[in-house]
């Protein structure tokens, strides 16, 4: 139930913001030697992963699974 | 539309007086920072990210927020929390491309993008989006005011609209930007304790969370809706609608938070503004908003409420079952400041692209700065004025949902299109540009006329509902093809000429920001001590202070006053003009910059490298 919805969100949602990130990075804008920019990308991949794990757990804890 | 009143005492009505009394006297007090248009718009560019952060969670919580998100919760469970729990998918394009190349290129404006980065027509068609974009906003926060202000005391829809219109209208005229941001840092803290109160008196009326948590059917705990029914809230409409075409929208089109990003210390204030916002603030602000419609809907189960409670009164009649006299009084003051502080964004927002882009480079190029800002003032009243007479349009949908939705998908989906694929593709070219936005809004209205154009973007939701959602889907899809075909078709512009404006050449708007190639060597803050002589060009630091930050003559550097909590207000940028030989922590200002950014001599500062 719902697992459509899950799913989708962080699939296509995933590929639209690694697309933001990709791009950029890709650029010669960005590095990994400044400290900066591999703060930034450090906080930004374990957003989204915080995001994941968080609604997921949710999803499957309202399901009465977890 | 029910129009119980449920009318509150009278020390909930002295709370919320009490409410207006703070925010004009916060209003006031910070008007005088306020000296030129840059002031006015931007805030003198001098804050930091905590006071941002508050005020852009403030601005993004509009009245319509606490209205609408309860109505959704009622009706459909925590699901209606998804809107604000999707504003990670931009975190890359905003972060990485978007906000540092207007940061860096002095950019006030999308129209002021697009005139440099295309050409001037395009900026006149998305100066006229920008505006009608803004302008509905105020509209529809508004008409919400509305809505709750009648719920709780039964007076006229309209009238609510024009009282709370004009309150905010007066504070954003006299104070600009510097006013606002002071302002919804208040209103974002107020408007986040008051969402939490709620939910907390609400459990203890409710007998605990267990009580909650068992008052809630199945579907109603999940974090998503239905994937595609039914047609009014399902999971993949609001995905594009409101987390891809309209959180884009929000932080790339919408003036206020431009403005408000602009208004940071640094690129890098932006960037913890940003991540803090999304990461933590959101969360925090989506539960706020919503949680009364989840309590409805438990009440309903216990027989607290009766089942045939209106859902867009779900947040008064919950705030009115579980509060005390005055804490009803404080819980409705959030629903207030949630309102004002979008709306004084917005009328700060609509002002700033009038003048900016259509008074300063059309009407009156060689006024005075104090002509302008007194223009400045004139239409951000009159900014109010207009949001007031959209109410009736909105009022005429039969959901605030339905209402707010329709209008974003319209009208965001070739915006959106245009400027990331601005920031992101070298190849898109002016015409491109010009068409995406006039072919992008037709082939929009035309759907709205023969919905049978979404079909093929439909995800399956039943087509009776006009896919109001899912036009945001076929509208990104229409533009993105017009795009890339006119984009094969027409000439680029040269490299040289989007130098800067583009991703993969920041340095060069880093360059252009500072006049000399940029010093990224990182460096230290130091506390130093400020002195002020008229005989220096700008700045001059000691040599000590010069090695401790990494700084070389020609830097840019910020000296703020060492109080944190100040979050800026007092301090300023300015370039190194001479480093001295004493080996001493001090460092010498001319009397015109510590006049510019409010700083206080005796006081102790300190000082770092930007760029």
């Amino acid at each position: 139930m719902g697992l459509l919805s899950l799913v989708y969100q962080f699939l296509i949602g995933g590929v639209i913001f690694a697309a933001g990130v990709l791009f950029a990075w890709s650029s010669r804008d960005y590095s990994w030697k400044k400290r900066e920019d591999r703060l930034t990308l450090i906080f930004m991949i374990a957003g989204f992963f915080l995001y994941c794990v968080f609604q997921t757990l949710w999803h499957f804890c309202a399901l009465g699974k977890i | 539309m029910d129009t119980t009143a449920v009318v509150g005492t009278r020390l909930d009505y002295f709370v919320i007086l009490l409410y207006f009394v703070l925010i004009f006297s916060f209003g006031f007090i910070f008007a005088r920072f306020t000296r030129s248009t840059k002031d006015f718009f931007f805030g003198g560019q001098r804050f930091s990210w905590w006071l941002i952060t508050f005020s852009c969670v403030a601005s993004v919580v509009g009245s319509y927020s606490f209205v609408k998100y309860s109505a959704a919760g009622f009706r459909y469970g925590m699901s209606s929390s998804m809107t604000y729990l999707n504003d990670w998918i931009v975190m890359g394009f905003l972060l990485l491309g978007w906000l540092p190349i207007l940061y860096f290129g002095r950019i006030g404006s999308v129209p002021d993008y697009f005139k440099k980065r295309f050409d001037g027509r395009t900026a006149v068609m998305a100066t006229i989006i920008v505006l009608l974009y803004m302008v509905g906003y105020i509209g529809i926060n508004l008409y919400t005011m509305g809505i709750a202000l009648n719920a709780m005391l039964g007076t006229n829809i309209f009238l609510s609209a024009v009282v709370v219109a004009v309150v905010c209208a007066v504070y954003v005229t006299i104070g600009g930007q510097t006013s606002v941001i002071m302002t919804d840092l208040a209103q974002g803290i107020i408007l986040l304790i008051g969402g939490f109160l709620l939910f907390f008196l609400g459990l203890h009326v409710l007998g605990g969370w267990e009580a909650f948590w068992s008052g809630l059917p199945i579907l109603h705990r999940l974090p998503f809706a239905k994937f595609n029914e039914p047609h009014e809230f399902h999971f993949v409409g609001i995905f594009w609608q409101d987390g891809i075409a309209n959180t884009f929208a929000l932080y790339m089109m919408n003036q206020g938070f431009i403005l408000r990003f602009l208004s940071l210390k640094s690129v890098k204030e932006i960037k913890k503004t940003f991540l803090s916002l999304v990461l933590v603030l959101m969360p925090l602000a989506a539960f706020a908003v919503s949680n009364a419609g989840w309590l409805g809907r438990a009440m309903v189960s216990q027989g607290v409420l009766p089942p045939d409670v209106d859902a867009h009164q779900i947040f008064v009649r919950v705030a009115n079952t579980v509060c005390q006299p005055g804490l009803f009084g404080f819980v409705m003051a959030a629903l207030t400041a949630a309102l004002m502080s979008t709306i004084d964004t917005l009328i700060n927002a609509v002002s700033a692209v009038a003048v900016n882009d259509v008074y300063k480079p059309y009407v009156a190029p060689n006024a005075s700065d104090k002509h302008h800002l007194r223009v400045a003032r004139i239409v951000s009243f009159s900014a109010a004025l207009m949001g007031i007479a959209l109410v009736p349009v909105f009022a005429s949908f039969k959901s605030i949902y339905v209402a707010h939705g329709s209008f974003t998908a319209s009208i965001t989906p070739p915006m959106v299109v245009t400027i990331v694929l601005g920031v992101y593709w070298k190849k898109f070219t002016s015409s491109a540009a010009f068409w995406t936005l006039f072919g992008g809004t037709v082939m929009v209205v035309l759907s709205i006329a023969w919905p049978v154009l979404i079909t093929p973007f439909s995800h399956g939701v039943d087509p009776s509902g006009g896919f109001k959602y899912m036009r945001a889907l076929f509208g990104l899809a229409a533009s993105g093809i017009i795009a890339v075909l006119v984009s094969y078709l027409t000439k680029t512009k040269s490299a040289k000429a989007i130098e800067g404006l583009v991703v993969g050449t920041l340095d060069k708007a880093k360059e252009k920001y500072k006049g000399a190639p940029a010093n990224e060597v990182e460096g230290k803050k130091v506390a130093v001590l400020l002195n002020v002589s008229e005989e220096i060009e700008e700045l001059s630091v000691s040599q000590k202070i010069a090695q401790l930050m990494s700084a070389k003559k020609g830097d840019i550097v910020y000296v703020s006053d060492a109080r944190r909590w100040l979050g800026g207000l007092r301090s300023v940028h300015a370039r190194i003009s001479a480093i001295h030989e004493e080996d001493t922590l001090e460092v010498w200002i001319t009397p015109a910059l510590a006049k510019q950014g409010n700083l206080v001599v005796d006081r102790k500062h300190r000082i770092e490298k930007i760029i």
